[in-house]
């Protein structure tokens, strides 16, 4: 499935459930579809499951509970997630037939499928529709505002920045980096255009760049910020302009998520 | 604001990127339709003439090999940021420990029980 096939069946599921301004009930939606819900005191690790049992006729969802837990945004997105599994099509025939209960890692590790419902689980949370109109009064957002959105959206700062890059008409690049290296970056189709593209995986995050002093300082709320030339985060790229760059440490997760836009002209 | 030297090589080079990208149609025109229309079409101005010789040689065949990395470039960073939303997940194999394990059996086994008494209590 296309990620806008994706994001069509999400959209049709916040219409019908007359949902669309976040944050998203994810739970009453679960539970209008007549899934049981199963929260309970499971591992640390462990983010969400869902099953269908043939002799009941029912969807069980298994999640850690909301509150207990040590980062409720993420719980969410994994229950978004697993939401995913239920109403695309092709999951939840799989499931139907059985496949999640009885081989569930061979589920669980199919990519392909996984991907489709974290995509799922994004258009769920942060509305394609909701996210259209903040950036109709204003196209382009700050770190700290959508690292604000997300707060009020209950939903992960590193999602919603994703979502952010792909809605936004202003050039951006969103990082996420761990112990000084690269983990992934998503960049705006604006960005894509004007060769702020591709950041590879393991990339040593630039020396001068703030989202190295924000590696330094795990667990520290605040966003860092400051201009950087182009050349430090993509050195191929033929000529040099001034970046704006946010960064901000999740938690104490050790990881930094970097917004990067073009620096405001003098 | 652009000076004019800067909007007019833009220009050429957007005209030259739209030739390059540019699918060949169903009906390709004729030797003489293409000839009729060279004597008719507006040559290049000498300002334009040098922001395409700035360019340097092969223009099109450097926007074309340009285009096909960018579009590896494009797969490659698709397969890279795969997972990017699921760093939710901590447990990416799926395998669960013993406590997760049980609790989904005392859960399973609450649940299945309260549907099936709701079911017998309905038929009574």
């Amino acid at each position: 499935m296309t990620p806008s096939e994706i994001e069509r069946v999400a959209n049709e599921v916040l219409a019908g459930y007359d949902c669309s301004v976040p944050p998203v009930d994810i739970l009453a939606i679960a539970k209008a579809e007549g899934i049981e819900l199963a929260p309970g005191t499971y591992a640390q690790d462990f983010s969400g499951r869902i099953e269908y049992h043939r002799e009941a006729g029912k969807f069980i969802l298994f999640y850690p509970e909301v509150e207990e837990a040590r980062y409720p945004a993420q719980v969410r997105f994994s229950v978004a997630h697993e939401l995913g599994h239920y109403f695309l099509d092709h999951h939840r025939e799989l499931l139907i037939r059985g496949q999640a209960h009885n081989s569930a890692n061979d589920f669980i590790c199919d990519n392909v499928l996984e991907r489709e419902a974290d995509e799922f689980a994004a258009a769920l949370l942060i509305p394609s529709r909701a996210l259209e109109q903040k950036l109709a009064k204003r196209s382009f957002m700050t770190l700290r505002e959508i690292l604000s959105m997300s707060e009020q959206w209950f939903s992960s700062a590193t999602s919603t920045s994703i979502r952010y890059a792909k809605f936004t008409p202003e050039a951006c690049v969103v990082v996420l980096s761990e112990a000084h290296q690269t983990l992934y970056s998503v960049s705006s189709d604006e960005a894509g255009v004007i060769g702020l593209r591709f950041l590879p995986k393991g990339r040593a995050v630039p020396q001068r760049a703030v989202t190295a002093k924000a590696g330094s300082s795990p667990g520290l709320d605040i966003v860092f910020e400051g201009s950087i030339n182009s050349a430090e985060w993509f050195p191929n790229r033929q000529r040099e302009i001034e970046l704006w760059e946010e960064s901000f440490p999740l938690g104490g997760t050790g990881r930094v998520l970097t917004l990067l836009s073009l620096a405001p002209s003098k | 604001m652009k000076d004019n030297k800067q909007e007019r090589k833009e220009k050429a080079l957007d005209a030259l990127m739209a030739a390059a990208l540019r699918q060949p149609e169903e009906t390709e025109p004729t030797e003489a339709e293409i000839g009729n229309y060279a004597k008719t079409a507006p040559s290049l101005s000498p300002e334009g003439k040098t922001a395409l010789k700035a360019l340097g040689p092969n223009v099109v065949k450097r926007l074309i090999i340009v285009t096909a990395n960018a579009r590896e470039v494009s797969r490659q960073e698709e397969v890279d940021a795969a997972p990017v939303y699921a760093m939710h997940r901590n447990n990416p194999s799926g395998k669960n420990d013993s406590q997760t394990e049980a609790e989904f059996e005392r859960k399973r086994k609450e649940i299945l029980e309260r549907i099936k008494k709701k079911r017998s209590k309905d038929k009574k």
